[in-house]
């Protein structure tokens, strides 16, 4: 903070810079001060925190001692406010710094992207039920639920929606694709699975296909993780897909090529295809040409078909097919060139790596030694080469891992994989390392062969070597290290090759500047080569990777090849700032439960045949699964809002947004925050879901409130028949650093009490208090009225304790009587606990901007408890409501216009050097 | 546009996103009203309120030369303003806007019945339009603010206001009964929350009142005469020594005319020695080291004091409230006169240390071993005076057992009251007064400071016990919505008042009584006297039309002609208009 304190004059030589104030805090008192300001013509910045106006006042049922509609007598002043042509607002904002002095502050606010444009707006709520995330709505205490668009009240000022939005998801962040998990799996918490795939398919159109083979980096960074274990991400789109084919797509796929831009893709792998569909998806002529006699590249001729059934690939390839990418196969590309002169705008290459690397050890050209890349392919093709009974397979990745699997299939007896390093350093997926193991895979993990042992040109055996772990390498994996003296033979009659596979050295892709590796040197962000208007992406380019970052280079490429055609920057604003919303973030309080297991065909069968290993996921298990994610961003940008709103307000790449407002006066309204009842173990707040707090107790009894104001007990649902009401808790407690008396509690708690009664007057209501101090207009006589008219029995003294008996419910109130000398066990069945308040969150924050010392309460204090009773000790600061000390409403309003006049003293200076 | 110009009436249906056209066939509401008398353009539209609802209203006056519109939209209360103004930039007198309610009066209640919510939108818009075909032009008026602020009451409330509204640059007459300012305050030793006295606490103010170039104070004066409308009084005030007069206009009016402190005859011994006093009493015995007895001057070293005395009785008309700062200042005082004497008892139903910093006094005065006693209700102690002593005699509830006790000064806190002159104030200012004495606000939570006539603010202790601090916290905000009236130089008066057709008034004055703002006064200039209302007073609530035995009152932009049009639209719809039966 930098506010300068100098200049304490007297006001008539103040130097006023601006004739601007602002208010902190848009409840009822700040509301009456910006209003008092405003009408005498300066304009006023009202800065409020939450999305809307009007404070905890319009959380509160009824107002005491009229029982006047607390939102009805409200609410005109909310659209007073708006409508005030002297005031700005500044809802879902916070104060970030103060510098400056009285006359010439300089505030620094952030207005939070609310995702949402306040002006197109009009809250009409049809994006509601599109949105599938649900939330604690915390303007019902947390009793409700709301969707992350939201509007806290239906007259919340602003009369606009609202997006909770934490960020992007670690899921979402950990996919090289940008597939949104979590907007998925929110749409398949509500059974849309449609919708879910959909949201899918925006960013990948293979969610059968990946969902067998992907390598899940997102299920690796998955939240979840945390607290027990990661969601069962992979597995869920899946489901979607198989869901799909089961019931049909619930809208017919069209193509709609409106574009005249032809455009060439090479390679019908993942990147070929992917890149493809986000073309047509734009509108453009593509053709992808394929060398080999079917579609699918590395996903049909790389990966076995226990893994992934080939129609399931035809399938999603068909699908890409039907919205207009043309798909020739068995078309090999003769050169860039003459794709160019054939008239294609932009290319992209998506040739693949599909060449398998050599081990570099003497005697590979041995009989009986195959590589992965040509073994499964010969495997997925019909054509498997010859096995004996002993089989090893050299290395620990997927394609290893299938080889291993393919084997033992093609009835290999025994299969050894033989990997340099641990169980830990295992690239390929664990799950199916771990199905391979229950088929009667052995691990010989920590071993690397050293020569290959033939006679006659024929294997015989592998002389291995044991290693041990060093320290990590560039990779960040231990390195291994060889354990001098440790060599041993391994016979085995066939050895499998599968360390890797590289670029095919010769190709279309040597016609473009490539790596010393044989990859395609590309500008990363956007994928161009060297060549005008020739994109390339995935193997190709990275070497081999993974299908998903294949696709994720198909997308890019598209984007790319888009802008390119469009004659628009292909390079700017490619990398969005996002923020990964952190684990400390996300709502973590939840029960443990483990994934839902994923049904597989039994061993002894499977190992038979090709058929699928995993089934895939019932409806029921799925939806159960998808349970399991806690929605780490709150809202899942499945933009289902964007499609429902007809008036386009909704911008979910909205940011927040930094302004520095100066202004003569500051007028601190930020309000109260109610005490943590919890505090108090002994009265059972938290731990008997029939004890609640009297905030909870507005919402219920309101008719825009959870139950829509019926009250009823939280255990079961019914009807309270007898209620307690405790007072003065978390107030006149000097040990709990409360020592003053909350001010507004005995009143609340006997309207409260009153209003119990006029929702049922057969409720038996007692509240239980330590001294009522009905001292304002009008409230004895509501007190007398009470006790004679309603009939709420007062019982003086402080609770005990409150006791739960387990099988009712019903509570049991033990109560020093101290009118009777006695000790009191009373039941009821719905204990209400009045809380004292306090100050608000942030106030310190604020004040210490300010420069403003609170007192050892945290209220403000102010500069002359009996003279300037709204006056901070700070100059040009002034303070109303319940920041300096706890308020009733009136009382509230009254030091607003207060505040608003001290306020006005100062910036009538301004006005008059005009 | 003259009255006599046939009326060119344009509809407009907004579907309200889903919220109308969810329900309401807004299309066929749309096509019904094309067909009405002088409908010359109907459509429906997503938003009206939104700026493209609002330009196309603009391009329809221009293109079909609309001189009335009707929205059917929603609730006025939103956004009648919003369409007013609409129709004023389109060049039309805002009065020529009419708003249906098809949302809150329709879709919103009729959500399950579509086909019963068309019919009652068609009737609804119906009725609107023939009602917009009758309405007519009505000025825009506002009325000039003089920018000075009457302020009755030289007490600490008071002197803060009028400091106030001078240190904002308007002038202030303040006005005070007494010889002296500073009001209860100014007397009292006592003062909480602080260790100052109330002359320490208010000389500053007095001082800084008295220099202040904008402030004209009359002492010993009051005001006897007030007329006028908001931003328009006349005050007549009167010197109560020389009985000199002098007259000002006002803008504004502050009444902080304060309390007083009851005298409590008939409660425990009040009067029957010297020794027994109230509070206030006490407060203002001069300060000197040692405490004397009244009776005989002696150094007192035992006193007691009894709080809730003629407050908090329920039943009894100006004595049912708490008198809120008693509780405080008795555990002020007693802790400070625990310093200089023995033994000082206090005897309450309740504590009431609601406010900031009391709690803190509360517990100042039990460590310093003040000793509260709390009686049980209705079993108030007994006081007897026997040879010029004082006695009493109460049930402790904790201790459940009589307790008696021989105070040398017993100390009655008693309670706050109403002015006993208020009831002049009250007729002065056109004010109410609610059950406790004490004045009404306009609205008891919203609006604590303004009353029901605009321009007269209350404040302090006028309007219900309160302490110095909340005094002034009242006084501040009222010097804000009197600088708030003034500051804008002149403040937009309704046009949708009561007007008398002098032909027809019987000079009854029926409606002079009925009005409950003050607002219509026989001219008795003529004769016989007719009732004319003032408009600037006039709230526009229909009382005197509804009251007067001749009909002689209409109620600018609610005739009974305009409402009987609606009535008939209803009843008598044209066949293929018809919406419900």
């Amino acid at each position: 903070m930098t506010i300068d304190h100098t200049s304490k004059k007297s006001t008539s030589k103040l130097d006023v810079v601006s004739s601007e104030a602002l208010v902190i805090g848009g409840g009822v008192a700040g509301m009456q001060a910006a209003l008092d300001m405003a009408n005498q013509g300066f304009k006023v910045h009202l800065l409020e925190k939450t999305p809307s106006l009007g404070g905890k006042m319009a959380m509160i049922d009824k107002t005491f001692p009229t029982l006047d509609c607390s939102a009805c007598i409200l609410t005109p002043r909310l659209s007073e406010v708006s409508r005030h042509p002297n005031i700005e607002l500044h809802t879902y904002s916070d104060v970030i710094s103060v510098a400056g002095r009285v006359g010439d502050f300089k505030v620094k606010i952030r207005k939070r992207a609310r995702y949402v444009d306040e002006d197109k707006c009009s809250a009409c709520a049809d994006c509601v039920p599109a949105c599938p995330v649900e939330v604690p709505n915390e303007f019902d205490q947390s009793l409700g639920f709301r969707k992350a668009i939201y509007q806290p009240f239906p007259q919340a000022t602003p009369s606009t929606y609202t997006i909770t939005k934490l960020g992007t998801p670690a899921c979402r962040e950990a996919c090289p694709a940008d597939v949104n998990p979590q907007g998925f799996i929110s749409l398949m918490k509500e059974g849309r699975f449609h919708d879910a795939l959909r949201i899918f398919r925006k960013s990948n159109p293979f969610p059968g296909v990946l969902g067998r083979v992907c390598i899940a980096f997102c299920e690796g960074e998955c939240v979840r993780g945390e607290l027990d274990e990661s969601v069962s991400i992979r597995n869920l789109h899946r489901f979607l897909a198989d869901y799909e084919r089961k019931h049909g797509p619930d809208r017919p796929i069209e193509a709609k090529i409106d574009k005249d831009e032809r455009i060439a893709v090479v390679g019908a792998g993942p990147a070929g295809l992917a890149c493809g569909y986000h073309l047509v998806k734009m509108g453009y002529p593509v053709t992808v040409f394929e060398a080999q006699p079917e579609a699918g590249g590395l996903l049909r001729y790389g990966i076995p078909e226990y893994r992934l059934p080939r129609d399931i690939l035809a399938e999603e390839i068909d699908w890409i097919a039907k919205h207009g990418v043309k798909i020739k196969t068995s078309s090999p590309v003769e050169s860039i060139k003459s794709l160019k002169k054939e008239g294609f705008k932009a290319i992209f290459l998506a040739t693949g790596a599909s060449n398998s690397n050599k081990l570099g050890i003497a005697g590979e050209e041995a009989k009986g030694i195959y590589h992965a890349s040509d073994f499964l392919e010969r495997a997925n093709s019909g054509k498997p080469y010859p096995l004996g009974e002993k089989v090893a397979v050299i290395g620990g990745g997927d394609a290893a891992i299938d080889s291993a699997r393919v084997a033992i299939r093609l009835g290999a007896k025994e299969v050894t994989i033989v990997y340099r390093r641990s169980h830990v350093e295992l690239p390929a997926i664990p799950s199916e390392v771990e199905d391979a193991r229950e088929e009667g895979l052995n691990l010989l993990l920590l071993t690397n062969p050293i020569e290959i042992l033939t006679s006659k040109d024929e294997l015989r055996g592998i002389r291995c070597i044991k290693m041990k772990l060093g320290e990590p390498d560039h990779s960040g994996r231990r390195r291994p290290q060889v354990i001098r003296g440790s060599e041993f033979t391994l016979i085995v009659d066939n050895m499998i090759i599968a360390v890797g596979q590289s670029v095919t050295p010769k190709g279309l892709h040597e016609e473009c500047d490539c790596s010393e590796w044989g990859t395609i040197k590309v500008n990363p962000l956007t994928l161009e080569t060297n060549m005008e208007g020739v994109f390339a992406g995935g193997d190709v380019v990275l070497g081999p990777a993974t299908a998903v970052k294949a696709v994720a280079h198909g997308k890019e490429a598209a984007i790319s090849i888009d802008r390119f055609l469009r004659k628009v920057n292909v390079e700017a604003d490619r990398i969005e700032e996002r923020h990964r919303v952190r684990v400390e973030e996300v709502d973590m309080e939840k029960p443990t439960e483990p994934r839902v297991d994923m049904p597989k065909h039994g061993v002894a069968g499977r190992i038979q045949s090709y058929t699928e290993v995993e089934l895939g996921f019932e409806q029921e298990s799925a939806t159960q699964e998808a349970e399991r994610c806690l929605g780490c961003a709150i809202c899942c940008e499945c933009e289902l809002c964007v499609e429902a709103c007809t008036r386009e307000a909704i911008d979910h790449k909205m940011q927040d947004e930094i302004i520095e407002l100066p202004v003569g006066a500051i007028v601190l309204a930020a309000g109260y925050r109610l005490y943590d009842v919890s505090d108090y173990p002994r009265l059972g707040y938290g731990k008997f879901p029939n004890v609640i707090h009297a905030m909870e107790y507005e919402r219920l009894i309101n008719a825009s409130g959870p139950t829509h104001g019926h009250l009823i007990k939280l255990s079961d649902g019914k009807l309270p028949k007898s209620i307690g009401f405790i007072q003065c808790v978390g107030a006149r407690d000097v040990n709990r650093g409360v020592p003053e008396c909350s001010r507004v509690c005995c009143m609340y708690g006997i309207k409260n009490a009153v209003m119990a009664k006029e929702h049922d007057p057969e409720i038996d209501v007692t509240i239980y208090y330590a001294d009522i101090r009905a001292f304002g207009k009008g409230f004895e006589e509501f007190y007398n009225m009470a006790k004679d008219r309603f009939g709420i029995k007062f019982i003086r003294g402080r609770v005990g304790e409150v006791m739960e008996d387990r099988e009712t419910g019903n509570l049991t109130v033990r109560v020093e009587n101290t009118d009777e000398h006695a000790i009191q066990d009373i039941e009821h069945d719905l204990v209400v606990i009045s809380p004292g308040i306090q100050p608000p969150w942030g106030l310190d924050v604020i004040a210490s901007e300010l420069g403003l010392e609170l007192d050892e309460t945290g209220y403000v204090p102010v500069k002359d408890e009996l003279l300037a009773p709204v006056d901070t000790t700070i100059p040009g600061v002034f303070a109303c409501g319940c920041v300096d000390s706890p308020k009733d409403i009136p009382d509230s309003v009254t030091a607003g216009s207060a505040a608003a006049m001290r306020a006005t003293i100062i910036l009538s200076q301004a006005e008059k050097k005009e | 546009m003259t009255e006599a110009e046939t009326p060119r009436i344009g509809v407009f249906i907004c579907h309200c996103g889903h919220n109308i056209a969810g329900v309401v066939d807004v299309v066929r509401v749309a096509k019904m009203a094309e067909s009405l008398p002088h409908v010359v353009f109907s459509t429906d539209d997503m938003f009206m309120c939104a700026d493209a609802g609002q330009q196309l209203i603009k391009d329809m006056v221009e293109e079909h030369s609309l001189n009335r519109v009707v929205v059917a939209s929603c609730s006025p209360r939103m956004h009648e303003p919003t369409f007013r103004r609409v129709v004023e930039e389109a060049g039309l007198n805002r009065y020529l806007f009419e708003q249906t309610n098809l949302r809150e009066h329709v879709s919103w209640c009729h959500m399950r019945e579509p086909e019963a919510a068309t019919e009652k939108a068609m009737d609804l818009v119906r009725m609107s339009v023939a009602r917009a075909a009758k309405l007519e032009n009505l000025p825009v008026k506002s009325v000039k603010v003089t920018p000075r602020t009457l302020v009755v009451g030289g007490g600490i409330t008071g002197l803060r206001a009028a400091l106030d509204i001078a240190n904002r640059g308007f002038d202030v007459v303040l006005v005070d009964k007494e010889p002296k300012l500073g009001g209860h305050v100014a007397k009292w030793t006592h003062m909480f929350t602080g260790d100052r006295s109330g002359s320490e606490v208010v000389g500053p103010l007095v001082k800084e009142v008295k220099a202040h170039s904008r402030i004209e104070i009359l002492t010993n004066s009051s005001v006897i005469e007030f007329d006028g409308y908001i931003g328009n009084f006349e005050a007549t005030i009167e010197n109560r020594k020389d009985k000199a007069r002098s007259k000002f206009d006002i803008g504004t009016v502050i009444v902080a005319i304060g309390f007083d402190a009851f005298k409590p005859h008939g409660y425990y011994g009040y009067g029957e020695s010297p020794d027994i006093v109230t509070l206030a009493e006490l407060q203002e015995m001069p300060p000197r080291d040692r405490l004397l007895k009244p009776s005989d001057g002696k150094p007192a070293s035992k006193i007691a004091f009894i709080g809730c005395v003629g407050s908090r009785e329920p039943g009894k008309r100006g004595h049912e409230h708490c008198s809120r700062h008693c509780c405080p200042a008795v555990a002020k005082a007693a802790s400070d006169l625990k310093d200089r004497l023995d033994e000082v008892l206090i005897l309450y139903k309740s504590i009431r240390t609601y406010g900031r910093g009391h709690e803190e006094l509360h517990r100042l005065a039990r460590s310093k071993h003040v000793i509260y006693s709390r009686f049980p209700d209705g079993e108030d102690p007994v006081i007897e005076v026997v040879d010029g002593k004082v006695k009493m005699r109460w049930t402790d509830i904790y201790a459940d057992e009589e307790l008696q006790f021989e105070p040398d000064i017993l100390v009655l806190a008693s309670a706050m009251v109403a002015r006993s002159d208020i009831d002049e104030t009250t007729k002065l200012f056109g004010l109410t007064r609610s059950r406790d004495g004490f004045f009404n606000p306009e609205h008891i939570k919203l609006a604590p400071l303004t009353t029901h006539t605009a321009g007269v603010m209350i404040a302090g202790a006028a309007q219900a016990p309160k302490n110095a601090s909340e005094s002034v916290v009242d006084a501040s905000g009222a010097a804000a919505k009197a600088v708030g009236i003034m500051a804008r130089g002149e403040v937009e008066i309704e046009s949708t008042v009561s007007r008398v057709i002098s032909e027809l008034c019987s000079s009854c004055h029926t409606c002079v009584t009925a009005c409950p703002y003050g607002a219509i006064e026989m001219d008795e200039s003529k004769d016989p006297p007719i009732a004319f209302v003032t408009e600037a007073k006039c709230h526009g609530c229909g009382t005197c039309a509804a009251a007067c035995p001749s009909s002689a009152i209409i109620m600018l932009h609610s005739t009974d002609d305009q409402i009987m049009t609606m009535v008939q639209a209803y009843l008598c719809a044209p066949p293929d208009t018809i919406g419900g039966t």
